[in-house]
Formats: C-alpha cells, structure tokens, sequence
C-alpha cells in the first residue's frame, strides 16, 4: 500500500449567501493515493465541486472554510487558511473543468496557452517540450498549434485543456466533470487517456461525476456525497456490486441500463429540500427507510466489505 | 381516425457548407426519409454535428430545409406559407435542450403557457385556469408552481414547464431534442418517467433527439441512427441496441458508459469526426471505421435485415437476406 498523496481531514464549509450562515459541507474526508483515479460521485449542489476546490485553496467568495486539514505530500495545511493552501498546492496540482472551451482564453491560440503554462516550470527546449506535451494528449502541435479555441472541436479542446494542465507535471489532477459536454465516444476515449497518463505518470486523479456509470470502469475507490455529506465510501468493487446506502441505490437505479431496460426509479426530492438542522442524516427527507433516529445525528461510520457507510440501517446490525 | 403516420419525413435536405473550407463535404441533412406513426416515441441518436438537431429543426419549421418535404397528417407542412403555416404551427411543437433559455424569464409559469393556449385559441378563456391545472397535474407540476417564474424553478420543473407548453394545444407530434442531457441522473430519471408516463396518456407522437443509448433504449420503440447527415442504421429498439449492425452504431453502444463496464466492449471509432477526411459518394463513416475495407469508398445502400430493421453498410448488405434493396442516398 502505497502512502496517500493527498489526505482531507474533516473539512467543514459554511455558506454565506443571502446573509445567512448555511452549513454545506460537513465533515468531509477524503484520501487519494498516487497513481489512483478517485471518484467522487453526487447529484448537482451535493458539494463535490466546493469541497475539492476549498482543499487546494480555491474556495469561492461567499464561502466561509469553518475547519478541516490537508496534507499534501509530506506537507501539513489548514484548511481554513486558504491563501496558503493556493500558494503551496499551485505547483503541485492541476485543474480540469467540464466546459474546455470557456477555460481556454478565446483571444490566444491553443499552442500559445500550452507554453505560456510550460514557462513557469521550465526555461530551455519549450518548443520540444510543447510538441511532445500535444503528442501526449493526442493532439499534432503542427495541425494545431496556431488554431483558437473556436476554431477547435469540443474533444480537442478539452485535450488541449489537459495539455495545459499536464504542463506543471501536477502530482494531482481535479478533474470536474471533463467528459460532461463531450460525445460519449470521445468521452470514452478521453477517460481511457485520463487512465494511462494517470499509471504512466503515477498521477493521482480525482474525478467529479454526477453519473455513478461514468466511475464505474476507471476509479478503484470513490466517495458518495449528498449534501455535503460523505454517505459510502471505499472501493469500488464491493459498492458498486452491493451499494448499501439508499443514496448510493436511489442514484444506481436512476441510470437507465444499455443492456437491459428495466423501469427507472427516481430519487424524491431535492438535495438540499431537508432542514437545515445540523445533527441529522442529511438524505432523511428523501429515504424510503427514514426513521426518527435519523433525525437525531450524523450516522457514523459502519465499516463493512472495504468500505464505510453512513446509515442507521447498519449501525443496528452492529450493535445488535 | 386515419391510418396515415403522424410524420413523414420525405428526402430532406439541409446542408450548411463552411465557406472557409469548400472542398470539405457540407454538414446538415441530406436526403434523409423516415416516417413516426400515430402514438410511436421514435429515437435519433448520433454524435454532435451529425445533423439531428438540424433535422428536428426542420421538422417543427424553425427552418426551412433546401429540398424534401415533412409531412405531418395529411398535410404538406413543409409546403404551407403565411397564416395556413401559423395556424398548422399548432400540430407540431418542440421541447429543448435547455429549459433555461426556452421560457420566457419575465412570464410565470401560468401565463406563459397560457399563451399558448391563446396562439391557437384551443379552449375558451374561462376554460383556460381548469385546462392548465390540468396539464400541470399531466406533468407533474405542484399547482403552486403556476404562479413562479423560470429562475425559481429547478432544472427538472422547467423542463417540465417546457413540456407543459408543448402539450397545451395538443399536437400531432413532439420533438424532444435532447431534453433531459442537461439534468442530474436522478431528474433526468424523473422526466423520463413523466415522459412515458404522458405517452399513453396524450395521443401525440414524439420524435426523441439523444446522444444518450440508454436513455433512447428505456424511451423509444424505434430508433434512427444518424451519421453526417444520413441514417445509417434504423428499426426496433431492441433490435438496433442489442444487436446492432453497422459499426458505427455498434461502437456508440460499446461507448456508452455502464454501471456494469462490459470485458469485452467491442468496436470503437478511431478519432473524431473530421469533415475534410470524408469525400464525396462514399461511406461517411468509413474515415473512423475500424472495419472499412475498399468498397466502402463507394456510398452502401440501405439493407434491408429483417422487419423494419435496415442498415446502410456494405457487410449488411453481404448478411442481408433479400436482394431488395433501396438506396439510401441519391448523393453524398
């Protein structure tokens, strides 16, 4: 077992929005190792995308970071203290976003944007270096190198994208949801990629998905947020063959199925439809299986088949 | 009521060529022939550029197509001008991609819809509260949510607001384009159940434009497959999506993502679509297609396999059982 790159430690965010204090993500944890892809799983608003970018210091305005640690490397950060985390997290982790194009600066050609990112890490051989890092993403520099972000295709760009964030060396990729506006082709394509750059690299990648099928080839572990809370996590074997949460079950059976149809069965509700109380299972309004000591605290972990899953349902047979 | 199809779409064309590039083959619709029947939910898939949007387009008129004719009932739809066109409007309606920028941001939910009753004067105006209560109730709309307006809606109630105005004059026919690729897995799932749910329920027909299998697999009893601007696989759901011909159909499906990933996947395409690659009178497919051999520069015509399961690839037409053969493109 390999020591983890990047470990979260109780990270909690509070919003500010509207003048009121709102919790958003409460005690969020998270552990990537090198050469890992790592998926992180939830419906829109659940919190995926602000808990990984408050972990690298890239928190929102209107967002208030209440608590939580980072070790990144051999490195120790609090998580409140963002400016730093930015500072000392920049060199060593890449981002990538789910539209490429509005990432991509549209008044500077694509080759331009790639090497302004090689020339913060390195001072000879740009123009080698610039042609192998498109070589590496798939792309030809010569075919390319001059065109502008329109005048590229959406799996072209999302590549360059990737070539930009390639540049630093990052030791960690934030993938938000990179394949969400692409076919599903080149979406297959750009995971398989995603995959062997990760083993060549020994990168560690964190993927943000709001679709369970997308993780399911490419992550050996992941984390199911709803909420802002962490609901199973572990691998990705046993979860997938037996997910235990009703949250985890609710977005499996959503999914409509390629090879056999079979009728589609909704979660109810809305994310955040809850209340706002605090100590409470956060998926309680939308449980088929809620009860009123869901309403009580946080379920704590039960550790089961690899993973951990936060329900009452399993604490029982615990304890029983 | 009479036997005719809901839709007939009749070699349609529409093609929109690059002036920066004129020797690359032009991207749209091209001579493309289809009909949907009364009540049917018919799916076309493809990948972005291949012309599905373009086609649905034409079919509910928001563009008129170079040559070809849509046909909806009895009537020549393509060919109406002028206040016959405005009035036959009502026959055909369309739900889009994004709900947010199809509804109107200043008009709750209430009066929009209204106005849609009132465009084509279907129910008398002390009927209208009763009528659109009860479309609301058809979609799955609290009553509540008559009075807001689009921003305070989700995603999911706008599109079902979008669905709402679509079905308020009850047409012949409904193009979904893409209606559920902008909402989270668990809406989309409720849409999708709404969605069918409704189609026994109105007597439209619905022309459902994804690039999801899935999603066009769990909806559509029959589904068109497009490639540049031609169909090149269609028949029964079933049929296409579990036993798919063409090559290109085969690795849209092995691409699909899974929550059970396949061992063994299947075809993949090579690359992406590059219009320039592709010439003239041959196979569109054949630049990406890992099983294209030397008769594929000549364009395949459609074979037809077994009941309404056709497929325009020269190793089907090797498979296919009868000689009777039908060409598919009169030019590529």
């Amino acid at each position: 077992m390999t020591e983890s790159l990047l470990t979260i430690t109780d990270l909690s965010i509070d919003s500010l929005r509207d003048g009121t204090r709102r919790r958003i993500v409460e005690g969020f944890n998270l552990s990537v190792r090198a050469g890992e892809i790592y998926g992180l799983v939830g419906e829109s608003g659940s919190g995926k995308s602000i808990s990984m970018m408050a972990s690298v210091g890239l928190a929102a305005q209107g967002l208030d970071v209440r608590s939580g640690t980072v070790n990144f490397g051999t490195r120790r950060f609090a998580a409140s203290d963002q400016k730093s985390l930015r500072g000392n997290l920049s060199h060593g982790v890449s981002l990538l976003f789910q539209n490429a194009k509005g990432a991509l600066n549209p008044f500077i050609t694509v080759g331009k944007q790639v090497e302004r990112v090689l020339r913060r890490r390195r001072r000879s051989d740009i123009q080698g270096e610039l042609k192998e890092l498109f070589r590496v993403v798939g792309l030809n520099y010569a075919d390319l190198g001059r065109k502008y972000p329109h005048q590229v295709s959406g799996g072209q760009a999302q590549r360059v994208a990737m070539a930009c964030a390639l540049a630093t060396e990052p030791a960690l990729l934030i993938a938000d949801e990179p394949t969400t506006a692409l076919d599903v082709t080149t979406e297959r394509e750009m995971l398989r990629f995603l995959a062997s750059i990760c083993r060549q690299r020994n990168m560690a990648v964190v993927l943000i998905a709001h679709n369970l099928s997308l993780v399911s080839e490419y992550c050996s572990s992941l984390s199911i947020l709803h909420a802002g809370q962490v609901v199973e996590t572990g691998n990705l074997a046993p979860i997938f063959a037996e997910p235990l949460h009703p949250y985890t079950q609710g977005l499996i059976a959503a999914v409509p199925d390629v090879d056999s149809p079979r009728e589609l069965v909704p979660l109810i509700g809305s994310v955040w439809g809850g209340s706002s109380e605090l100590d409470r299972c956060r998926f309680s309004h939308r449980c088929p299986h809620a009860m009123p000591r869901c309403e009580r605290r946080i379920p704590p972990a039960v550790k089961r088949d690899g993973r951990e899953v936060h329900c009452v349902l399993y604490e029982q047979e615990v304890s029983a | 009521m009479n036997d005719l199809p809901s839709l007939s779409v009749r070699k349609l064309t529409k093609l929109f060529s690059d002036p920066d590039r004129p020797d690359a083959i032009s991207v749209g619709v091209r001579g493309v022939s289809f009909d949907v029947e009364r009540g049917e939910v018919v799916g076309l898939i493809g990948e972005s550029g291949c012309g599905k949007t373009t086609l649905g387009r034409c079919i509910v008129g928001l563009q008129s197509a170079d040559s070809g004719d849509i046909v909806v009932g009895d009537t020549i739809f393509s060919a109406l001008r002028g206040k016959a066109l405005r009035r036959f409007r009502k026959n055909v309606q369309i739900v889009f991609q994004r709900p947010e920028t199809s509804l109107n941001p200043r008009m709750s939910v209430y009066t929009f819809v209204r106005q849609a009753l009132r465009n084509f004067a279907t129910v008398r105006k002390g009927e209208e509260r009763v009528r659109i209560e009860a479309l609301a109730a058809l979609v799955g709309l609290r009553p509540d949510t008559l009075d807001r307006f689009p921003h305070q809606l989700s995603g999911g109630e706008r599109q079902r607001v979008a669905m709402m105005r679509a079905l308020a004059c009850e047409p012949e026919l409904i193009v979904l384009d893409e209606p559920t690729s902008a909402l989270d897995v668990s809406v989309q799932a409720q849409v999708l159940r709404t969605l069918k749910d409704l189609q026994g329920e109105v007597g439209a027909s619905f022309l459902f434009i994804s690039h999801d299998v899935a999603v066009v697999r769990y909806i559509c009893s029959r589904v068109l497959v497009m490639y540049l601007g031609v169909i090149v696989e269609e028949g029964p759901s079933e049929t296409v999506l579990a036993h798919p011909v063409h090559p290109y159909t085969q690795a849209l499906l092995a691409a699909a993502p899974r929550i059970t990933p396949k061992p063994d996947p299947g075809l993949s395409l090579t690359g992406e679509l590059v219009l320039g690659d592709v010439r003239p009178h041959e196979c569109p497919v054949r630049p990406r297609c890992p099983l294209a051999h030397d008769r594929c520069h000549k364009a395949p015509p459609m074979a037809d396999l077994s009941s309404g399961h056709r497929a325009a690839c020269w190793l089907a037409h090797d498979s296919a059982p009868s000689t009777n053969m039908t060409t598919a493109r009169e030019r590529t």
